[in-house]
């Protein structure tokens, strides 16, 4: 009794000198100091239409929180969320899945003037809970504890990051490679992410006139899970059990280099490769290290036709190995010859599809995506404010082997994989204000010898409603 | 030589939209005292801001233009030296209410300063976002100006 009312009266205290007290200084004091407090509440609900399935439907309530100060050179950045999911099956009761917390954001920022280099402008420091990329943010995008490091000048940009993934709640991350990270997603006494090493190196090289832009990243994504704790992994040469949830370890390290080459302000083409390198583990008839030698390559072309509309047509290979393996899962038993390239998986998984959205690997997407404001000569907030889209996604299983969705059939060789329509509408009648549906139907390769199994439906769709206000 | 080029920007900007407004004499005595300053300062950006958008005559005083401005907007706090820095949340609210820009709801409910200030970096009146109780270069007052009477004139 006395902790609870020891606390119901402690928390308002700290959140007064931790976040208010601060802000009510920089209000007052005369040393430029700028402060914002706020959150974000959302409300999505997303219905979906399977005739294997029937209806079901998950409303999920989530309120994001965000805090600011800036001192000087320096920047405080606070951004966390707390949220709750709903799913709903007809004729049965609703009940909440649980709530989920986040904290993407708590780091201190500071950017400072080199005048007396002629090449570097600007260096820029962060710490904390922080967000890294690499140049198009197709292969890691990715909250982490740690640190960045970079210059900025007008024809060129470095930078050097190092952190640690383990201290992030799992829903923050995509680190679900191996049977021990996929026996902790499933297991709800484990709140936090694998525990990983993200270190990069990064560099951006412009011409003049930043038509041309050169960038390329090093990323090693390194498994410390021995570090941690031993008990669920097995050791290379050990007998593999089956249906173990232990695993091995893995690791990559990534070179991504990127082209960007921009034609007017209108038009801009992107060209990426992602080479990939590391080791996992796998069964054999005892558990073995692999090498892994994978890769991926993105074209796509951004075209801003007028102000209001724009258009995206983007194709992206990523590598599969075949018969090689029986699961998409690292420490999947071997079943056939080592090809050359290993399944590709990137650490921060893009979107693919709406409904039909496997992970990057043994998969080419080809995707074509319209985004416009066609109402921009009504008159006021409406006209402004609401926007449309519309995308058409095809997908290829590039080899017979295992994609993310493991309704592929392994036993069909064909590669289509389907095709996705969406269309969404989203209004905006006020700043802070936004409300939006968004509708798609996933067409599955539903001729025969399609490469889904043969209990996949015919149609699969999907509708979502969302409502967002800043406050 | 890039560092120049926001400046002639701005220049730009000022020259076509603010300085039609001010006219010449009284109110040119005051844009050239307001640029000389490193921060703006509140009795001189107040008096631009609303001469700009015509709700004072030209050849009235900053001190005039002061207490017109807490008549039309009452919820403008005054700082103890009015000839000190202004801060970003007083220019936004000048702003937003003197060009009548577009409002969100939140700004309805509870209009001031505060929310002024997410209303202002919304519609991009300064060079980058800007938080509540910061100060201001006089060009990110003149840029906020230019840019609140273009999407003045826009609607």
């Amino acid at each position: 009794m006395i902790t609870t009312i020891q606390t119901r009266k402690l928390v308002p205290l700290l959140f007064f000198l931790l976040f208010l007290l601060p802000g009510l200084i920089a209000q007052e004091a005369r040393i430029g100091a700028g402060f914002d407090l706020g959150a974000t509440i959302e409300q999505n609900t997303v219905v979906d239409l399977s005739p294997d399935d029937g209806v079901s439907a998950t409303n999920s309530t989530t309120l994001r929180l965000f805090w600011i100060l800036e001192v000087g050179d320096w920047a405080i950045n606070l951004r966390g969320s707390v949220g709750a999911d709903f799913p709903f099956y007809p004729g049965e009761d609703i009940s909440p899945l649980g709530i989920n917390f986040g904290l993407s954001t708590l780091s201190a920022a500071a950017t400072f003037g080199l005048d007396s280099d002629p090449t570097f402008q600007a260096l820029n420091l962060q710490f904390g809970r922080i967000s890294v990329s690499d140049y198009l943010g197709t292969y890691l995008s990715q909250a982490m504890d740690g640190f960045s490091l970079g210059v900025t000048g007008n024809s060129a940009e470095l930078g050097v990051y190092l952190g640690y993934t383990g201290f992030l709640f799992k829903s923050e991350t995509n680190f679900s490679f191996t049977p021990s990270d996929s026996a902790d997603d499933s297991n709800d006494s484990i709140v936090f992410a694998p525990p990983r090493m993200l270190l990069g190196l990064s560099g951006a090289f412009k011409n003049e006139s930043q038509s041309f832009i050169f960038g390329i990243d090093g990323i090693l994504q390194a498994d410390l899970r021995q570090l941690i704790s031993s008990d669920r992994l097995i050791p290379s040469g050990a007998t593999a059990a089956s249906g173990s949830q232990d695993g091995g370890l893995y690791t990559t390290f990534a070179l991504t280099p990127t082209f960007r080459l921009t034609f007017g302000p209108r038009v801009f083409w992107d060209t990426q490769g992602v080479l990939q390198t590391g080791t996992t583990q796998a069964k054999g008839t005892t558990y073995q290290t692999e090498a892994i030698v994978a890769g991926s390559a993105l074209t796509r072309l951004l075209w801003f036709p007028s102000n209001a509309h724009r258009l995206l047509f983007q194709v992206q290979w990523s590598s599969g190995d075949g018969s090689y393996r029986d699961t998409y899962e690292e420490g999947a038993t071997l079943t056939g010859a080592r090809e050359i390239l290993y399944l590709y998986k990137a650490p921060t998984a893009p979107s693919t599809g709406t409904i039909f959205a496997p992970k990057p690997g043994n998969l080419t997407w080809l995707t074509i995506q319209w985004s416009g404001k066609p109402f921009t000569k009504s008159p006021g907030a409406f006209g402004q404010g609401t926007s449309m889209n519309a995308g058409v996604y095809t997908f290829l299983r590039n080899t017979a082997g295992p994609i993310s969705d493991s309704r592929a059939s392994a036993s069909v060789a064909n590669p289509y994989m389907g095709t996705e329509v969406t269309l969404g509408l989203n209004v905006r009648p006020f700043s802070d204000l936004g409300l939006g549906i968004n509708g798609g139907l996933y067409l599955p390769p539903a001729f025969a010898g399609g490469a889904m199994e043969g209990n996949a439906p015919l149609v699969e769709g999907k509708i979502s409603g969302f409502f967002s206000l800043r406050m | 030589m890039n560092q120049c080029k926001p400046s002639l920007f701005l220049l730009g900007l000022v020259g076509f939209f603010v300085l039609p407004s001010l006219g010449f004499g009284q109110s040119m005595d005051v844009v050239d005292r307001f640029l000389q300053s490193p921060l703006a300062t509140f009795d001189e950006a107040v008096y631009i801001i609303l001469a700009t958008a015509e709700l004072i005559d030209t050849e009235a005083t900053s001190l005039q233009a002061i207490d017109e401005a807490q008549k039309l907007f009452p919820r403008l706090g005054l700082p103890a030296d009015l000839r000190g820095p202004i801060k970003v949340q007083a220019v936004s609210y000048l702003l937003v209410e003197s060009f009548d820009l577009p409002k969100g709801l939140m700004y309805q409910l509870f209009p001031g300063p505060w929310y002024a200030v997410r209303e202002a970096n919304v519609l991009g009146l300064y060079p980058g976002n800007r938080l509540a109780a910061q100060s201001l270069t006089p060009f990110d007052v003149l840029y906020g100006i230019s840019r609140a009477a273009e999407l003045r004139d826009t609607e």
